[in-house]
């Protein structure tokens, strides 16, 4: 999932960028609103987390501005003032939800995952596609009861492969939002990584969870339970 | 730059100073002209009566007029200031009294450019040196020859007349100008008095100001009461902010001791217990939380302006809509969108966010937020239907008088913020069951407008 950081403060943009990068988000970071506005319209973002206090443009402002420019993406808002006429402020702009400073990782780690959920429909952390159950809390894939092993980049693929079901996906598409910026972008590898994927979920081959369309990338084939 | 307003005495002064003169002279030039007017009407009722008296002498003998001694004894000296002609239709003079060879008139002077016809009165003021009088009045006197039209003519002086207008006039002024010099002096009084309270609230103020004195005890009158009570209300304000913040600062230094007490212990040896950094480092944030927010309500009970209840609400029940959204929650708003809070705004956000707050994380899939006017509260009532709160708890959360770094982590901010804000407010809160026998938080709030 690529993920845009947008905090003005270099010790915590570091250090919250490195730690979803090790939970899996491929992160752009972003000091300030003008960045932040540049980098939205070069790159599909997944999901926002966004400081409110921004030097220069203000973090309410760079989210209304985001929001004018349809980006839809959910926003989590970081806010150090805990006043809930700020909050309000921060969510009526078009945030979706927010944390207020200090925080805890895990609970950035929970909303994060919350809204990505949300994006896609899904209102429950159990993602269910037939046999095949996503728990996005405890990040858990079982087929028929039985827990598969994944790495954590095949369960990145999977799940935002589950996030956009019934859609095709392009290998362009996946290297961008599972990688970081820097990362090696072959697409053989991404056909090796799916490839893996698909022996995994779908030993005897009757599930086919995944299909290749030739020439425009990979689609999602199971319908959610409901 | 902009100019001093002038000063409210001199305002008054200034008119009243205007508007006097006027006044008084309008008044003495209508008394002056209504005695003058009296005066010729008395003149001219006097002439008439010398005229008919004259008349009574008259008799004719021969076709010749004979006038006999006439009534008054003016008429037969000379320079009386009375004098009388008797002409006939041509202007031929027929008699003329002693007096008035005296009198050096010409008969046209006498007689007038037009005088008097049959049964026709004249009177008239000459102004001339010296000014006179001039009755005529023409009459048909009968003879056995036939009648005879004769026009008689009494010339007075008006130097009498004068001298008495003179003398109406110069008392006149004096006593006009008396009662201006006494107006104004009066005027000058009252203004001295009327204002005095206004100097006083000016004094008391500048006392104030050099800390001579706290508040504005005394009492003042009914348009002046509203400004000194606003004033002290401020000044209490005001006061209780300052304390506030004192004690804010305070109760933050001492509740931060304590974590860091057990920090100092903990990181003593050279193994770093992470699980307790953890635990001191949530609580000393929970600490500043909690008294950021008790610092910034703003507590504006007596001066804030009201504040339309519903705007808040529904942005309130927006954000919970976005933060809760797994939950599904079913919010159900029953707020008149009339209505007022006389709360600050900020304040009014922060009590019913944490209430709000609390439900939502409290109930099944229901919550309510309702309001309703009674004869001096506003009720704020907000419901749950989640498992309820009971007595013991009840008690415990409402508990008062508390220290304020006697908060311990995890029993939730917010409900203490909340109480803060309820009691600077004279607000009171109850807890309840709901409608659906969840937990119901009515909070009453006085003063509503």
């Amino acid at each position: 999932m690529r993920l845009l950081l947008v905090e003005d403060e270099a010790a915590l943009r570091t250090q919250l960028g490195d730690q979803l990068e090790r939970h899996g988000y491929a992160v752009d970071r972003a000091a300030d609103g003008r960045e932040a506005l540049y980098l939205a319209q070069e790159y599909d973002y997944d999901l926002a987390v966004i400081d409110l206090g921004l030097p220069g443009m203000d973090g309410i402002t760079l989210i209304r501005t985001l929001r004018e420019q349809q980006r839809r993406f959910p926003i989590l808002v970081l806010t150090a003032r805990a006043r809930w006429q700020d909050k309000v402020a921060g969510l009526e702009a078009g945030g979706d939800d927010y944390v207020v400073k200090p925080f805890q990782l895990e609970e950035v780690l929970a909303r994060l995952n919350a809204l990505l959920r949300r994006s896609s429909g899904f209102a429950s952390p159990l993602l269910e596609f037939g046999p095949l159950r996503i728990d996005t809390a405890a990040q858990e894939v079982q087929v028929e009861g039985a827990a598969i092993e994944l790495t954590a980049f095949e369960y990145k693929a999977l799940l935002f492969l589950a996030h956009r079901h019934g859609q095709v996906v392009s290998k362009t598409d996946l290297t961008e939002h599972l990688y970081d910026q820097d990362f090696d972008r072959d697409s053989n590898v991404i056909e090796v990584f799916i490839g893996r994927l698909r022996k995994k979920l779908d030993p005897g081959q009757t599930l086919k969870p995944i299909t290749t369309i030739r020439g425009r990338g990979y689609r999602f084939e199971l319908e959610p339970s409901v | 730059m902009r100019r001093q307003p002038r000063s409210l005495t001199y305002r008054l002064l200034l008119a009243s100073l205007v508007t006097l003169p006027i006044y008084l002279a309008a008044t003495g030039w209508f008394l002056h002209r209504s005695f003058t007017a009296s005066q010729m009407a008395a003149a001219q009722e006097r002439l008439r009566v010398q005229f008919y008296g004259l008349l009574d002498t008259f008799e004719f003998d021969a076709g010749a007029l004979h006038v006999g001694r006439a009534s008054d004894p003016r008429l037969n000296q000379l320079n009386s200031g009375l004098y009388a002609y008797v002409h006939d239709q041509d202007g031929e003079l027929l008699w003329q009294s002693f007096s008035s060879y005296s009198l050096p008139l010409t008969t046209a002077a006498v007689l007038g450019e037009e005088p008097a016809g049959t049964g026709e009165e004249l009177f008239e003021q000459q102004s001339g040196k010296p000014p006179l009088l001039r009755f005529q009045y023409g009459l048909l006197w009968e003879t056995t020859g036939g009648d005879l039209p004769l026009v008689v003519t009494l010339v007075e002086s008006a130097a009498a007349l004068a001298a008495e207008g003179r003398a109406f006039r110069g008392q006149l002024w004096f006593l006009l100008g008396g009662a201006a010099l006494l107006l104004t002096l009066a005027q000058a009084l009252i203004l001295h008095w009327g204002l005095r309270p206004l100097r006083r609230l000016a004094d008391d103020v500048t006392e104030l100001e050099q800390g001579q004195r706290a508040m504005l005890s005394r009492s003042y009158p009914a348009e002046l009461q509203p400004l000194a009570s606003n004033l002290n209300q401020l000044l209490e304000r005001e006061r209780r902010q300052r304390e506030r913040y004192r004690h804010t600062l305070a109760d933050l230094a001492h509740s931060l001791k304590t974590p860091l007490a057990v920090l100092q212990q903990g990181t003593a040896g050279d193994v770093v217990d992470n699980a307790l950094l953890r635990e001191q480092v949530s609580r000393m944030d929970q600490l500043i939380n909690y008294q950021l927010q008790r610092a910034v309500a703003s507590h504006s009970r007596q001066l804030g302006t009201a504040t339309p209840l519903r705007p808040v609400v529904d942005k309130l029940i927006a954000t919970f809509g976005k933060v809760y959204y797994d939950k599904r929650i079913q919010m159900t708003v029953e707020v008149a969108p009339a209505l007022r809070c006389r709360a600050d705004e900020a304040d009014l956000f922060e009590l019913l966010g944490n209430l709000l707050d609390n439900a939502c994380k409290a109930c099944d899939h229901r919550v309510a937020v309702g309001a309703t006017l009674t004869d001096s509260w506003l009720l704020l009532i907000i419901d749950d239907d989640g498992p309820g709160i009971d007595e013991q708890q009840r008690d415990r959360l409402l508990g008062r008088g508390e220290r304020a770094d006697s908060y311990e982590p995890g029993q939730g901010i917010g409900l203490a913020v909340v109480m803060d804000i309820i009691d600077s407010y004279g607000a009171e809160l109850d807890i309840g069951l709901s409608r659906w026998h969840g937990a119901r938080f009515t909070v009453r709030w006085p003063g509503l407008t």
